[in-house]
């Protein structure tokens, strides 16, 4: 027995779980076991350092009154619970010293008389810190061989020394400090050396394999079952392994059947089974849970029947043999990495949801009395937590609630705390936590609004004038800006004190958000805001509040607390880091794949279930467990994967590309080698109690086994369809139509100008032509086709185009540029242009230069385009004396052609018949009359003059430029 | 005759409208074709605009037919017609240069880039990694204002003619800080920087050069089977509490986008003036100069080591992720179904083991990119669509054509032949200068 640590003696090892680099703090070598701190950010000095900063030693008491409520909370969690079974058999069963007597608090008087504490300061971060000294009762006692339960190594020294290394990890863990930060240290065990397994998986769907789980286990299930295990239950009980639909069912139920098994060599099932360890099984036959019928047994044969086939029908599968792989490791087998190290000095709730199962969620706080959470639609998720979905609630009776009450309004501060998920961040007044009678009142709320979190607070001024009411209305929120609430795991915590007045922490970070009730020395009635006005008659609710369906909040919570005091930034950051949920090591041998002088070579990872369908992977390392092991040559490590039940699988393999050297200048005896900061998250496949993990490496040493993967398949090309699928042809887009009506008219083209600038921005803008032009483009060039696709041609579409080519025309016909038009009609009357004697030779004068352009008609070599319409048929469209047929055996189908129609009023005079489209309707009867059908004098007068003859001439170009035959391409 | 239908019309423009209409059903009817038929297609096609008869008749021999071949005739029409710069390639660029892939967005720096790389015969991969840049011969193009681009427009600048070629890091660098090798073509422009490194975490960026030039969104290339080591901490691994929404989906794209993604980490849209208003916004590559602390006390959006700081936000969504240091990247897409890409890059050095490239900056992923064989079939595919007016996905007989030119011009890997786009252009044009 060492009754002295000195460095020459302990090996002092520095790993932490919670910092990415701060591994080890306090290593105690014996045989192949190693220490972890579990928490603590300072880098620790030597342990001579710490020995020379040790203040006081041996014999000293604790301040037991100082620590009273948590110190024996911790006594009992760290020291209590763990040695109950080492040596609960005797002094837990009265021999003395009873220090494990059913009575906690007698065992604590016991206990507290042999511990010794060493109270020293940290070299690192000056903080006064505890320890159990190595003279106390119990280590002395354990170094004797005192009944140590130790027996596997060397010899029995080194089994005694094992003994006393890990009763000094409990002392220490409870003795550790209980404020401000503290260290824990957790023993490495090397796990059983074995090679991954050949294992069953489980088929993706119910009705996969031969007999399926939906016909064999499933029907039972449904059977026996689902007048609670189903959601449609008038009592329904998570998990929901009953529902009708067998997929459903299946993914509940996979947890619940153990089926990798071997049956002894008669194909007995024995009964160290793990088949027979299905919990379907256990809850049947050793428990008795609803069984089926008057006889358990004959029920849990039944069910072991159907698990047996089920699992028989799913093919064995081995590991690759050509892989580079470690032994295996399971979750069972892993050192936990217990937590603890929470900041509790002043927690007096406390739900860690880890019950799993069951319709009640325990406050695991030990302050009496508990505030029980009695869970209502919720589901259970490993890892530990709640799914609140809709509907779902969980909640303490006002009576159970009163503690809250009481030990808040003693103290006048308060923090509320949670690790949460949210299902979205589309939510908005949502109740996470709530201490509440319903009807909008509170005395407190942690809530969401989308991407803020809400804290609404009752509290009053010294004189009892409310500062905030407790509703909606006095609540206060995260910015909006800084999205601090996400739809991912976060830690949360809202702190109130009539000094600061309300904060809130996300992540371990101050949000920063100035509380408007936020004391304010000139301000007396915000000074010293009271809870006073906090109502007895409330209870906690998680989820939504009674009564209001609109506070429901959707989301997971993974652990909840409620303290009596503002925690410090210090303690929040504490908390953060220390994190939430059940944390391991898990231990890859590589000694055998490294050989002679590689013994005891593990790749450690710490691994936590980090939700219902993964584990987090984080972190590996690359330890050695034998004291003072260095490496002796340069190990190299390459393309680290991480297999599941003998399978590598696909997806989350983020060392895959892992190139590392471990070697004696990186690795240390004290902190071995970080392989890599990352961490990753791999599917879960039979849970956490079934799933096997290994390691294979592309190059671990010497051995090489480099993955080549296949090249891709080029995708089969569809073949053709019968038939073309789009139009071949199409419509000019925007640009086009306005650089196409620019080079067909000679215009200047039209360009995008800024309307909001002069003269366009003008009340009453004075256009000139090319000005007109540009507003006219502007305005409308966003209403022209965007795209070629004729299919996707609209009615506005060619109104747009139409007004285009009008204003094109306007400007064209306006100045004639290069004689375009025959000058002479253009300074014509139209009464005596378009008469009968001069009709032809006119109309083809506004006609023909304008269609030929556009038609890329060339009559000086006969060639014409064949894909564009026959020009005669427009041009006797536009200016045919005589009447029109479209198609000559369709009647209604003539009509009268465009220059006709304009001009024969003004050849013919008043009485004469008007143009059809020109007739106009005076409501005095349904039909046409002929004084709607002829010219009057108005009629006359529109179509006579020079101004007649232009407006022909503009009809006629806008008619053509804005047609089919300019659009189309 | 009676129309109830017509009782009222009485105007001008009501009366034109009615011939419009008729002349529509006219219009619509495709005839069969001939040499000049293909001209005028090919010319309409290319210039979005209609040939005179001159023009039409200066290929065409006294029998009507060409004088030359087909991809001759398109590639003369290409170099002798501006409308085809002011038009067609200002149009078919500038979807790409904002993330509403809106057309109408005014004429920027990165569609002015692309008309000229094409107008001046460059190999077009150099528009992803290139000190490159095109401005108006006269004015004042700037890093924080598009109002030069914009006064080409309005003033009816002949682009054809009056664009210059210069470097980004002359034009913009005493602003940007952009030296000659920050520079990455259009993925350095204003325009692109405005529209894909505002906000956000940069990623934009990778997304749109894929959907723009690789004719990808990302979608179709998850590959949630590559190593997610470069998954940057932003990105929850168990959204809602479901981590098999990330195992299946989220990082079929994260694994590959947030490897190449790193290549953009120094640059950082400099919010000049108002937070909506980006009129005066401007691209911003770290200098080093500044900097004195990881926590950006100097507020000028990047940390000690030079990095944006979008690239480390929310780092407690997942805090075991990739942390950003360096603005190396790495393509993962190397391998596994996505090699399918093509990825030829020669300046690309590769992992000898696991055969994934890595760079470092823009420049570089600039050049991955391009020397890919899907960037090649993008570009010719973006012309084909553009040119014959239907998918070019649909028959075998345009799949085949696709893939020749773009072997022709980008060679068989995506790393070879001229990257000329005027060639594809002209032999896309000839291939569907007859109706399908």
């Amino acid at each position: 027995m060492r009754t002295s640590q000195t460095s020459k003696e302990f090996k002092t090892f520095h790993l932490s779980i919670f910092g990415r680099s701060n591994w080890v703090r306090l290593f105690i070598a014996f045989g192949i076991t190693m220490v972890l701190s579990a928490c603590g950010d300072n880098p620790a000095g030597t342990a001579a350092d710490r020995e020379a900063n040790i203040t006081s030693t041996n014999n000293q008491a604790p301040n037991v009154g100082e620590l009273k409520t948590n110190d024996s909370r911790k006594f009992k969690t760290e020291f209590y619970d763990p040695m109950m079974n080492y040596c609960g058999t005797c002094h837990g069963a009265g021999q003395s010293p009873e220090f494990l007597a059913a009575n906690v608090a007698a065992a604590y008087s016991q206990a507290i008389q042999f511990v010794n504490i060493e109270t020293y300061i940290d070299p690192v971060d000056s903080l006064e810190k505890h320890r159990s000294a190595n003279d106390s009762i119990f280590l002395t006692k354990a170094d004797e061989g005192h009944n140590c339960w130790i027996t596997n190594q060397p010899t029995e020294q080194d089994n005694y020394d094992a003994c006393e290394a890990q009763i000094k990890t409990y002392l220490d863990a409870w003795i550790g400090g209980s404020e401000g930060t503290s260290e824990r240290d957790i023993v490495l065990v090397a796990p059983p050396i074995r090679d991954p397994g050949a294992t069953r998986t489980f088929p993706e769907f119910a009705t996969n394999g031969s007999p399926s789980f939906a016909t064999s286990v499933h029907p039972l299930l449904v059977a026996n079952c689902q007048s609670c295990h189903s959601e449609t239950s008038a009592t329904p009980q998570a998990p929901f392994f009953a529902n009708d639909d067998a997929q459903t069912s299946y993914e509940a139920a996979k947890s619940k059947m153990n089926i990798d098994f071997e049956l002894d060599g008669d194909g007995v099932i024995t009964e160290e089974s793990p088949l027979r360890q299905s919990r379907f099984i256990v809850r049947l036959r050793d428990e008795f849970h609803n069984c089926f019928s008057t006889d358990c047994d004959a029920d849990a044969d039944a069910m072991q029947a159907q698990i047996l086939a089920f699992a028989q029908g799913i093919a064995v599968q081995a590991i690759d043999p050509t892989l580079i792989a470690s032994k295996a490791s399971n979750l069972v087998e892993a050192t936990i990495a217990s937590g603890g190290q929470r900041h509790e000095s002043h927690t007096i709730a406390l739900w860690e949801f880890s019950e799993g199962q069951g319709s009640i969620a325990y406050d695991t706080s030990g302050v009496p009395d508990p505030t029980n959470l009695n869970l209502s639609n919720v589901e259970w998720i490993l890892g530990n937590g709640i799914d609140i979905k809709n509907g779902g609630f969980a909640q303490a009776y006002t009576q159970e609630s009163r503690k809250l009450y009481d030990f808040i309004r003693a103290s006048g501060e308060y923090s509320i705390e949670a690790w949460i998920i949210p299902a979205n961040v589309t939510q908005e007044n949502a109740s996470i936590m709530s201490f509440t009678g319903g009807g909008g009142f509170r005395n407190f709320t942690m809530g969401q609004t989308m991407y803020n979190y809400d804290f609404i607070n009752l509290s009053t001024d010294s004189d009892g004038n409310a500062i905030t009411d407790g509703t909606d209305a006095t609540k206060y929120m995260t910015d909006p800006d800084d999205e601090n609430l996400q739809a991912a795991l976060q830690h949360v915590v809202m702190t109130y004190d009539p000094v600061n007045g309300r904060k809130i922490f996300v992540n371990g970070v101050d949000t920063a958000v100035e509380d408007a009730t936020e004391a304010d020395a000139n301000d007396p009635n915000v000074l010293g805001g009271l809870l006073n006005d906090w109502s007895t008659s409330f209870g906690l609710y998680l989820g939504r509040e009674p009564g209001n369906s609109n506070t429901q909040w959707l989301g997971k919570i993974r652990l909840a607390a409620v303290h009596n005091r503002a925690l410090t930034q210090e303690q929040i950051t504490q908390n953060y880091e220390v994190g939430v949920g059940q944390k391991y090591f898990l231990l890859f041998s590589v000694a055998e794949r490294l050989g002679t002088g590689y013994e005891n070579s593990f790749i450690v990872f710490e691994v936590q279930q980090y939700d219902n369908y993964a584990y987090l992977f984080n972190q590996p390392k690359f330890v050695n467990l034998t004291e003072g092991w260095t490496p002796p040559a340069p190990i190299t490590i390459k393309g680290m994967r991480i297999g599941v039940n003998s399978t590598e699988v696909v997806q989350g393999q983020a060392f895959g590309h892992m190139n590392v050297v471990v070697d004696d200048t990186s690795y240390t005896s004290a902190d071995g080698q970080i392989l890599s900061d990352l961490g990753t998250i791999i599917e879960l496949q039979k849970g956490p109690a079934a799933d096997e993990f290994f390691l294979t490496f592309e190059q671990l040493g010497g051995l090489t086994n480099n993955l080549v993967e296949d090249d891709p398949v080029l995708p089969t090309a569809p073949a053709d369809p019968s038939e073309a699928v789009s139009s071949d042809i199409g419509v000019r887009t925007f640009d086009e139509i306005n650089e196409t009506m620019s080079l067909i008219t000679g215009i200047t083209k039209a360009v995008k100008v800024d309307l909001s600038q002069s003269p366009y921005s003008d009340a009453n803008p004075v256009f000139n032509n090319q000005q007109q032009l540009n507003n006219t483009f502007t305005k409308y060039r966003q209403a022209l086709p965007a795209i070629s696709n004729i299919e996707a041609y609209l009615p506005s579409h060619q109104m747009a185009v139409a007004q285009l080519a009008l204003n094109y025309c306007d400007v064209l016909v306006d100045t004639n540029p290069g004689g375009f038009y025959n000058a002479t009609t253009l300074a014509t009357a139209a009464e005596t242009a378009f008469d009968a004697g001069n009709f032809s030779t006119n109309s083809s004068n506004v006609i023909t230069p304008i269609v030929e352009r556009v038609l890329n008609v060339n009559t000086s070599n006969s060639r014409t385009l064949l894909t564009q319409p026959n020009e005669s048929v427009i041009e006797n469209m536009l200016g045919s004396n005589v009447t029109q047929t479209l198609d000559a055996g369709v009647a209604n189908t003539d009509y009268t052609s465009l220059v006709k129609c304009m001009t024969t009023c003004g050849v013919n005079g008043v009485g004469t018949p008007r143009c059809e489209i020109y007739w106009t309707d005076d409501n005095t009867n349904d039909v046409f009359d002929a004084s709607e059908q002829n010219c009057d004098a108005a009629d006359v007068t529109n179509q006579t003059g020079v101004a007649r003859t232009l407006q022909v001439a503009k009809a006629v170009c806008a008619s053509v430029l804005g047609s089919a035959t300019m659009l189309i391409k | 005759m009676k129309c109830n239908n017509q009782k009222s019309a009485t105007s001008l423009s009501k009366l034109a409208s009615q011939s419009l209409l008729l002349l529509s059903i006219v219009g619509s009817n495709v005839a069969m074709a001939g040499d000049r038929e293909d001209v005028a297609r090919m010319y309409g096609r290319l210039t979005g605009t209609i040939p005179t008869n001159t023009v039409l008749d200066s290929y065409l021999n006294g029998s009507g037919n060409m004088t030359q071949t087909p991809e001759q005739v398109a590639r003369d029409i290409i170099d002798n017609t501006p409308a085809f710069y002011n038009v067609t390639l200002k149009n078919f660029a500038a979807p790409w240069t904002n993330e509403a892939q809106d057309i109408f967005v005014p004429l920027n720096d990165y569609t002015a880039t692309v008309i000229g790389v094409v107008r001046d015969d460059l190999d077009f991969r150099r528009i992803l990694w290139d000190n490159i840049i095109y401005t108006g011969s006269s004015g004042n193009p700037a890093a924080d204002s598009n109002v030069h681009y914009e006064q080409l427009e309005t003033n009816g600048t002949d682009l054809y003619t009056d664009l210059v070629v210069n470097q980004q890091s002359t034009v913009y660098g005493a602003q940007t800080k952009l030296t000659a090798n920050d520079t990455a073509g259009v993925m350095t422009s204003r325009a692109g920087a405005v529209a894909f490194y505002s906000g956000g975490t940069n990623r934009a960026m990778f997304r749109f050069t894929l959907m723009n030039h690789l004719c990808t969104d990302l979608e179709p290339i998850k590959d949630i089977s590559r190593v997610p080591d470069r998954v940057r901490r932003d990105v929850s691994r168990s959204p809602g509490g479901d981590s098999r929404i990330f195992m299946n989906a989220c990082v079929g794209c994260h694994a590959g986008m947030d490897g190449m993604s790193g290549a953009f980490a120094k640059y950082e849209l400099d919010k000049n003036g108002t937070a909506d208003d980006p009129s005066d916004d401007y691209l911003r590559y770290d200098d080093f100069a500044s900097n004195d602390a990881e926590t950006d006390t100097d507020k000028n959006g990047f940390d000690a080591n030079g990095i944006a700081l979008k690239y480390n936000i929310n780092p407690n969504n997942f805090k075991h992720g990739y942390v950003t240091t360096d603005d190396s990247w790495i393509n993962y897409w190397r391998n596994g179904t996505n090699k399918l890409i093509v990825w030829s890059n020669p300046t690309a050095v590769i992992d000898p083991e696991n055969f994934y490239s890595t760079g470092n900056g823009a420049k570089s992923l600039g050049q991955e990119l391009a020397n890919t064989r899907a960037f090649a079939t993008c570009q010719v595919k973006k012309v084909f669509k553009n040119i014959c007016l239907r998918d070019p996905d649909v028959f075998a007989a345009d799949r085949a054509q696709v893939e020749s030119i773009a072997t022709s011009h980008f060679g068989a890997d995506g790393s070879g032949g001229d990257g000329n786009m005027k060639g594809v252009f002209a032999k896309v044009a000839a291939f569907c200068r007859t109706p399908q």
